[in-house]
């Protein structure tokens, strides 16, 4: 298997890779972008590595593809942050990750598993339309400011730990039968929550617990939280 | 007199020549680029990457049907030789 191997390379200026397809293994590990990464539409067909790599500016993915496993551990993302409309057919790893700025999942499509465990968001962490079809976990992680996962679908049983000083989940499905989202230090009382739960659901916000009917399939709960959905706590 | 001491990059060599990509120039790196359009593999392990050495290695790479560049998978190692560090004076 041949590929690109940047390891520990310094970028100086714009390092432009759109719609670069990486037909190889392709690795950037502890690589440092001093200025802006463009991956924009890139297709990465094997493994790619990008552990412990430092984006000093922005950082953008969006409609990149993942075929293999996509490795961001340890990255630390000073700049802008964008995986919008990503697709990651591997394993995902984000742990121990660092974004300064937002991190913009928006539209992305994770088909296997997720780790963002110890992952820290300093801004909001943005992952409105978001697709998990695997995905057991979020986290556990710490968002500073809004977790968004309006219009996000789970489509297995998922267990989000996230520290947010927001949750918003406006029109949220979780099709499997049970989801959890335990953010210790979210304040769910002012938290604005929208969610829908589709087959039998349990529910857990900060705490507390929301049961669905057996039959509810497509069950809206947000009169559960309607003293809360007001608002949108999202940060700029 | 003694010679000036002798630098010593991290970015990896390339086949021909002591040099990295950063530094090497002339045929060797000529003929990096030409294999590097032949096979589309690239080591730029350790490499200072600036914008025109960038713009010189994404022109070499060869492009599909697409016109899309590409870093193809050739060979059959899988990983890049074992790195010996660029020489710079």
């Amino acid at each position: 298997m041949a590929g690109a191997w940047f390891d520990r390379a310094t970028f100086q200026s714009d390092a432009l890779f759109d719609e670069v397809i990486f037909q190889g293994e392709a690795r950037f590990t502890r690589a440092t972008f001093h200025r802006n990464a463009s991956f924009l539409g890139a297709n990465f067909e094997r493994d790619v590595g990008f552990r412990g790599v430092t984006f000093q500016r922005g950082a953008g993915f969006g409609e990149a593809t993942f075929h293999g496993e996509a490795e961001f551990g340890e990255a630390e993302f000073q700049g802008w942050t964008g995986f919008g409309s990503a697709t990651f057919q591997g394993g995902t790893v984000f742990a121990g990750a660092t974004f300064k700025g937002d991190a913009g999942f928006s539209g992305a499509t994770f088909y296997g598993v997720t780790f963002f465990d110890r992952a820290i968001v300093q801004r909001n962490a943005r992952f409105k339309g978001a697709r998990f079809q695997r995905a057991r976990q979020l986290g556990p992680m710490l968002v500073h400011r809004a977790l968004i996962l309006d219009e996000a679908v789970f489509r297995e049983h998922i267990q989000i730990e996230v520290s947010a000083a927001a949750v918003c989940c406006r029109q949220a499905r979780f099709l499997a039968a049970e989801a959890s989202l335990p953010p210790p230090w979210a304040d769910a009382a002012r938290a604005p929550i929208s969610l829908e739960l589709y087959g039998p659901a349990r529910l857990r916000i900060g705490g507390l617990r929301f049961a669905v009917s057996p039959n509810g399939a497509g069950v809206p709960i947000a009169q559960n939280c309607q003293g809360n959905a007001h608002g949108h706590p999202e940060a700029r | 007199m003694d010679p000036a001491p002798r630098q010593v990059g991290i970015g990896v060599r390339l086949p021909a020549g002591d040099k990295c990509w950063a530094h090497a120039h002339g045929n060797d790196l000529q003929a990096a680029l030409k294999r590097l359009g032949e096979d589309g593999r690239l080591d730029a392990r350790g490499v200072p990457i600036s914008k025109d050495l960038l713009h010189q290695l994404l022109a070499a790479v060869p492009t599909m049907n697409t016109a899309t560049r590409s870093w193809q998978a050739l060979g059959s190692t899988g990983r890049p030789s074992r790195a010996t560090p660029c020489s710079t004076r």
